[in-house]
């Protein structure tokens, strides 16, 4: 491959749950189990999955927001999770995030270029710098210098996340983690900020990490894309080839459960059955099979690894060649 | 063919310190019995405040101003407070979008639909209990005892609005207003909800009111639908019919900006703009600040319905021959 710029390497995290320190059967929320990934540079990796799958805890710990339980997130040649509290502050110049709600995400007693000016603080650029640099990103997302002395309570959502994006971007970073950044919008505004992400990525040579449950919209945005399932990445691989070639039956039932405008469904489709189990007790194999159509014995018993297919998608499934044949 | 439901010439207003706010100005459409009847717009075009409306539950300093609800040819808005409690949940039922914050935390789910039966039958303690089991069951949920003595924390965000939906069923009413009933849930669930919306309609002929964000899901289970913009219904019809002929710049902008396949590697056609603050002091046309085929009769006054075809209208001046001869959209100007 040609560049990696984030290889993740067996990543797990556990959430402790608070209780159970007298009995000794502390609960644990295995929120990543395994997950070994990698980020090319320039491009876009989608990561999709239903709530509670991971795809969020697995962008924080990548950035170290929060400290991998065991596994490695090499970030060119180092591996963040070593690096101490100094250090990491170093390296955060170069990986920013866009968080879902702006409304949250910006102090409501801060005007906006008083949010703008921290990050830049923060990494010591000169002060001499701060306004042409925040003025020039301001423009750059598509909002004026009259924007700067309001507070967040007087913008519209999106021009709220076009400022979250202006404020990630100010430090030059070379990743973006994009969590949901879509989510909170309107569909005429959400076209907006994604149009907005592609022109900078072209622009800038940004790389993302794309977070979003919305299959429709990571698939106008990715290159590749990661399909997880309660802890696990259980498909990745080019974008035409998940969405047209979808080899895991999770990724399958996914695509076939969003309601597409002008498409109708398929009349013999059955919804999946059930709901997604607890990740404080995962199921035993495959993590699937309780809602798997095609789950046999051994899929209870033995975890699928990922495997290299033919069509060239990575896919954990003990049975995905018997049912693409 | 008589409508179940028909709502005519509404308008709802908030009064706020700086005069009167106007979210829904003169909205009119009809619900046949047994159908499902979306109603889609972004947030803040008044579709939570309609569907209120219609059970007149508009918190102050709101209220209707304007219009008449018909219900099966009676006009709710002339009942009194205590004919309308027999009509809520006995006739209309609603359920909301968040499952979990309408569902009392410290009753078990037996005991808060128990209290719905008795307030709205005469049925006798295990009658009831009968009767709650059976439309559990009916709603698709496994194991029903244990879900009758669970506590809403127990039960899955699917579970929950399974629960609300068996809770709007169990006096049998004839509609059910469905406030976004499946944003909350994740897609694997929402097609299981809508598909079971989609059966109950079918099976018993009940009628549904929903109202969506999302013209996916209009797409899937809507048999008419309207879409609302900034208080007023901009376009209504089949939905086929409405999703595959947009005639409005508004529904054709909203089917434009959606990430679907075709267009990937293009860039999305974004409506400019935002939603007006105050649509009511608008004098002409609500979208004419957005749209890309504005013309000067946009600004004088508000485009009444135009019929496109056979139950489908459109509020839009383009439809008008004599005004918009000289306007009609050069060929390229439009969305995709």
């Amino acid at each position: 491959m040609s560049n990696t710029l984030i290889q993740v390497n067996n990543l797990v995290k556990h959430f402790a749950l608070p209780g159970g320190w007298l009995t000794g059967q502390r609960r644990v929320v295995h929120a990543l189990e395994d997950v070994t990934i990698d980020i090319q540079q320039g491009e876009v990796l989608g990561l999709v999955g239903e709530s509670g799958c991971g795809k969020t805890t697995l962008g924080r710990c990548i950035l170290q927001l929060e400290k991998p339980t065991a596994g490695q997130v090499l970030f060119g040649n180092t591996d963040l999770t070593r690096l101490s509290k100094r250090a990491l502050r170093q390296k955060r110049r170069d990986m920013q995030i866009v968080f879902q709600n702006p409304l949250a995400s910006l102090s409501p007693r801060r005007t906006i270029q008083q949010s703008l000016i921290e990050p830049l603080q923060t990494h010591d650029f000169p002060k001499e710098e701060w306004l042409s640099r925040i003025h020039a990103m301001m423009q750059r997302v598509g909002l004026g210098k009259q924007h700067l002395d309001r507070y967040p309570h007087e913008l519209s959502g999106g021009q709220l996340q076009r400022i979250s994006v202006a404020r990630a971007l100010l430090l030059e970073p070379k990743l973006l983690v994009l969590d949901e950044p879509t989510s909170a919008l309107d569909v005429s505004i959400q076209a907006q900020i994604i149009n907005l992400l592609d022109e900078l990525r072209h622009e800038i040579g940004l790389t993302y990490l794309f977070i979003s449950h919305d299959l429709s919209v990571v698939e106008h945005l990715s290159d590749r894309i990661g399909v997880m399932y309660l802890g696990k990445l259980v498909e990745i691989g080019q974008t035409a080839d998940i969405i047209n070639n979808p080899a895991h039956p999770y990724t399958k039932a996914l695509l076939q459960s969003v309601p597409r405008v002008g498409v109708s469904r398929d009349p013999s489709h059955t919804p999946l059955e059930g709901n997604v189990p607890s990740p404080i007790y995962p199921p035993s194999g495959c993590r699937f099979h309780t809602r798997c159509p095609i789950a046999e014995t051994l899929c209870t018993q033995t975890e699928p690894q990922l495997e290299l297919l033919d069509t060239g998608q990575w896919t954990a499934c003990h049975f995905t060649n018997k049912e693409t044949a | 063919m008589s409508a179940l439901l028909d709502v005519e010439n509404l308008h709802i207003a908030f009064d706020t310190s700086r005069g009167q706010l106007q979210v829904v100005n003169d909205i009119n459409f009809s619900i046949q019995a047994g159908e499902i009847f979306g109603l889609v717009g972004e947030s803040g075009c008044g579709k939570s405040v309609t569907c209120l409306s219609i059970l007149r539950l508009i918190p102050k300093p709101g209220g209707i101003t304007q219009g008449r609800i018909l219900f099966q040819g009676e006009d709710l808005l002339k009942k009194s407070s205590r004919e309308m409690r027999r009509i809520r949940g006995n006739d209309i039922a609603m359920i909301f979008q968040d499952p979990f914050t309408s569902l009392n935390p410290v009753f078990k789910i037996g005991q808060q639909l128990f209290n719905v039966v008795r307030q709205h039958s005469t049925r006798n303690k295990t009658q009831a209990r009968q009767h709650i089991l059976s439309v559990l069951d009916n709603v698709g949920l496994p194991d029903v005892e244990r879900v009758y003595n669970s506590y809403p924390h127990e039960l899955s965000g699917g579970q929950q609005q399974r629960v609300m939906i068996a809770m709007a069923l169990i006096s049998e009413p004839q509609l059910i207003i469905a406030d976004e009933p499946t944003t909350a849930l994740d897609v694997t669930i929402q097609a299981q909800i809508l598909r079971l919306l989609r059966a109950l309609c079918d099976e018993h002929g009940i009628s549904v009111l929903l109202i969506t964000h999302d013209l996916g899901v209009v797409s899937e289970v809507c048999d008419r639908s309207a879409v609302l913009y900034a208080g007023k219904v901009v376009e209504a019809a089949a939905t086929d019919e409405l999703l595959a002929h947009p005639t409005h710049p508004y529904t054709q902008g909203l089917l434009a900006a959606l990430p679907i396949s075709s267009k990937k590697g293009s860039p999305l056609q974004a409506i400019t703009g935002t939603v007006p603050a105050n649509p009511g002091a608008i004098q002409g046309c609500v979208f004419a600040s957005r749209c890309p085929h504005v013309f000067d009769a946009c600004h004088e006054k508000h485009p009444p319905q135009f019929t496109v075809s056979d139950n489908h209208n459109a509020a839009c001046f383009l439809l008008d021959d004599r005004i918009a001869k000289d306007n009609q959209p050069e060929a390229g100007s439009t969305y995709e």
